[in-house]
């Protein structure tokens, strides 16, 4: 057919009958950010059992710009949506111009000023996000046969507003969307509602050196969270294995590590290096890494991240 | 000091005894280097050299 002074007109409406059981979402619960190009694939959503396997190993990603961010638990939501866009014409017919876009500020308590500082670093980037209501609903935008996440036009956690003695500190992330990805092409799958209690995004564990570093002996503490809350006590077993860590040198060269030993009297760890290694100098600097989540996972670490220490 | 010490057994292949020591002796004082390296690779520690001298006739 000749495309030639041809518009293509789309017939309107659609079938207004429902059955007794329909998506009527609930308060947010939860926002999960994702990156823009994550997909939960038509095999992913082929059971809810697979899905959930997806998105907890979305959650605990090895690599950070393929990883799903769940946010702290929503205790409260200020809508300051736009309204629909209407133009008053000459008669005084008022004529639907646009939709508005969704503004919405959600509050949050727990995890407090550390939560918030992370979700700062999403602050102007180009994340978009899933919703998860109070029934359990994931909600996201339909891209074919997969599940995206609905297209933010912008995502910010302003600073925290102090307590006055009557309310508790306040702690919140706002986010705009045009309407279209969860309206025209919404997409969502139903969990159980309990399910989200128990979601949540990786821990940071920061590791500080604990004594000056001598030759080929580094000594760290590690804790978790910005916090700080040591980690020797309840996971001194499971980190000393030095496949947790992973130590490269100014130029990026790996050094093997010797040795991990547990210290119980300071509470801290030992890594040693292979002096003998061509990648190693004495006066040289050094970064130790953690492991993969996935592996730190297999060593029983599971739901953490180790931070990078530097080691001049 | 009571500390437990977990030996990376493959990024030690290869090594000597003495270079085994050389390596952890700042790092783990109070530890027997010389009886750990014999456990983590039996009967490969360097046998002391014996020096046989002939008896003077």
């Amino acid at each position: 057919m000749s495309v030639l002074n041809y518009k293509e007109c789309v017939g309107g409406g659609a079938n207004t009958g429902y059955g007794s059981c329909y998506l009527d979402p609930k308060a947010i619960a939860m926002v999960i950010l994702a990156p823009s190009t994550f997909r939960f694939t038509e095999a992913q959503l082929a059971s809810k059992e697979a899905f959930l396997a997806a998105l907890e190993a979305a959650i605990s990603a090895d690599l950070p710009q393929n990883r799903l961010y769940p946010t702290p638990p929503v205790e409260g939501i200020t809508d300051n949506s736009e309204a629909t866009v209407f133009a008053t014409l000459g008669y005084g017919a008022q004529y639907p111009v646009r939709d508005g876009y969704y503004n919405i500020q959600y509050q949050f308590l727990k995890g407090g000023v550390c939560a918030l500082k992370s979700l700062q670093a999403f602050n102007g980037s180009g994340w978009d996000a899933f919703l998860i209501d109070q029934d359990g609903t994931l909600i996201g935008r339909k891209d074919g046969k997969e599940l995206a996440p609905a297209k933010l036009s912008f995502f910010f956690a302003p600073k925290w507003n102090m307590s006055d003695g009557t309310n508790p500190a306040g702690y919140f992330f706002a986010l705009s969307m045009k309407p279209d990805s969860i309206n025209k092409n919404i997409g969502f799958v139903s969990l159980d509602s309990g399910y989200i209690d128990d979601l949540m995004g990786l821990q940071n564990i920061s590791l500080t050196l604990s004594v000056p570093r001598a030759a080929g002996v580094i000594r760290f503490k590690a804790a978790v969270g910005c916090a700080g809350i040591d980690m020797y006590d309840q996971y001194s077993a499971q980190l000393e294995d030095e496949d947790n860590f992973i130590v490269r040198n100014a130029a990026g060269t790996l050094v093997p590590i010797t040795s991990v030993a547990a210290n119980l009297a300071t509470k801290d760890f030992t890594l040693t290096l292979d002096t003998t290694s061509p990648a190693y100098t004495l006066a040289g600097d050094y970064y130790v890494y953690g492991a993969a989540p996935s592996v730190l996972a297999g060593n029983g670490i599971e739901g953490y991240e180790i931070l990078r220490l530097f080691v001049d | 000091m009571e500390q437990t010490v977990k030996f990376n057994k493959k990024a030690l292949e290869g090594k000597t005894q003495q270079e085994f020591i050389e390596i952890h002796k700042s790092a783990y004082p109070d530890l027997d280097l010389a009886g750990e390296y014999e456990k983590l690779f039996p009967g490969q520690a360097e046998k002391p050299k014996i020096k046989i001298e002939k008896e003077a006739k």
